[in-house]
């Protein structure tokens, strides 16, 4: 198998790991409507919470991206 | 990244990114040609300066429709810089005023159609982004002197984990105007190339009897009304960490 | 006229202008809770793209400078820890000055989360 065919193989591969960051947004955002479905009123404290897991779960996504543009680019 | 074209001669998703030449310019090696890009940065000085010097003509004291929307940005700006510089702030408020009107004004003309996005290039993100920084860091420089490098070392840090936390320091130091540049290119950069590739899959589904073609018509509405959203929220994310920056260089040791 | 009441009048306005100047001062400092970006996707926008910024960078750093001495995993490895403690030194920075602002209420004068009534 040549490189080119190899690195393109291998981008697809690394873009497989985005469905574990699609569930864990999912997660994030469920338990946030459930938490202010039974507190209305703690919305506004668990908000910040919300968008800092939020990030961190979107870094995880940005990671597989930057592998796979490390995989199609640099090697 | 290739720009093939599709199928009968059309375009790719990316092709709106390319940097076409209109005018050669030679001075003695240097390139200036007049590219796009550059026509799309003269369009957005042009209507910045004109916002806020045509409409304020009259300084009447009770202000008009247009006069009272300048003044409203003017405050923007003004409360954002009080907010986090402190009032040392004022002094930058024409720079961190001109940063915000530049970088909203390229994003919005970039959601116009046939134009090209100027903050799409990471050329010019990462320009204004090393400009921020250069220009930080000499503040902090010029008001600290060497004491500036006590920075890099957070009060109340036991001595012997410096030499393990002064390296981390230093390089999420270096890291900022990455981060800066990389955010405002990242973000516009992948709004409209979904934008893109969503109006591409309109017509071929549309010749299906018109409806299938509704749906990603539908969702390159919604789209688009995201795109303005984020054009403003990016402007005011990048002059939002340039205060915090500015901040951290004149106070924060 | 009394002119003899003109300096102590003076000299007091001088206080007083100090005064009201360092009150303007103290009402206008930037307070933490402010600092904090208002919206919430902003930044967590802004916590993603440094999390993989400061990876991208230090491994970026790592690979060159393995390219020029030649040793070939060495700095990678050591640029790739540094990059990912950078990136987690950067989110708790920004996510403590946040969660402080968002726990203490100033309007309500409450130093917990717990907002009692309504």
């Amino acid at each position: 198998m040549e490189a080119e065919a190899a690195k393109l193989i291998g981008a697809g591969l690394a873009v497989i790991g985005l469905g574990g960051v699609g569930a864990g947004i999912g997660n994030i955002f469920a338990s946030m409507i459930s938490s202010v479905g039974r507190n209305p009123a703690a919305a506004g404290n668990v908000q910040g919470f919300m968008w800092i897991g939020f990030a961190l779960v979107e870094a995880v996504a940005l990671y597989a991206l930057l592998i796979a543009l490390l995989l199609l680019f640099v090697f | 990244m290739a720009t093939e074209s599709q199928g009968d001669g059309g375009h790719g998703p990316l092709y709106q990114f390319t940097v076409e030449k209109f005018v050669d310019i030679n001075i003695g090696g240097l390139e200036l040609h007049i590219t796009n890009a550059a026509l799309w940065m003269f369009a957005a000085t042009i209507l910045v300066i004109a916002f806020t010097t045509l409409f304020v003509g009259k300084r009447a004291m009770v202000p008009g429709r247009m006069q009272s929307l300048v003044e409203v940005t003017y405050e923007f700006i003004a409360n954002m810089i009080r907010d986090n510089v402190g009032s040392d702030g004022r002094a930058y408020f024409p720079f961190v005023f001109t940063l915000f009107m530049f970088i909203l004004a390229c994003n919005m003309l970039g959601m116009l159609p046939y134009s090209f996005t100027v903050t799409s290039q990471i050329v010019v993100t990462f320009g204004l982004a090393f400009v921020v920084f250069i220009g930080v860091t000499i503040i902090g420089f010029m008001k600290h002197g060497i004491g500036f490098f006590g920075f890099f070392l957070p009060t109340g840090v036991p001595g012997f984990l410096a030499p393990l936390v002064i390296p981390i320091e230093v390089l999420s130091y270096l890291i900022r105007p990455v981060s800066l540049g990389l955010r405002l290119f990242a973000n516009l950069t992948a709004g409209h190339t979904m934008l893109k590739v969503f109006a591409g899959f309109i017509a071929p589904l549309g010749a299906f009897y018109i409806i299938p073609g509704a749906i990603p018509m539908a969702a390159v509405v919604g789209l688009t009304i995201l795109e303005f959203a984020i054009a403003f929220l990016q402007a005011y994310v990048f002059a939002v960490l340039s205060c915090i920056y500015l901040h951290d260089a004149l106070e924060m040791h | 006229m009394t002119k003899k009441d003109h300096p102590p009048d003076l000299s007091d306005l001088q206080k007083r202008i100090a005064a009201a100047r360092e009150r303007e001062q103290a009402a206008n400092r930037p307070d933490a809770q402010k600092r904090a970006m208002a919206s919430g996707y902003g930044m967590a926008i802004r916590l993603a793209v440094e999390m993989v910024a400061a990876l991208g960078v230090s491994v970026f750093l790592g690979i060159w400078i393995d390219g020029e001495l030649g040793t070939a995993p060495l700095f990678i490895m050591i640029f790739l820890v540094m990059g990912m403690g950078a990136g987690f030194i950067n989110v708790y920075k920004t996510v403590s000055g946040f969660s402080h602002g968002s726990l203490r209420d100033p309007k309500s004068g409450k130093k917990d989360g717990t907002t009692r009534g309504d």
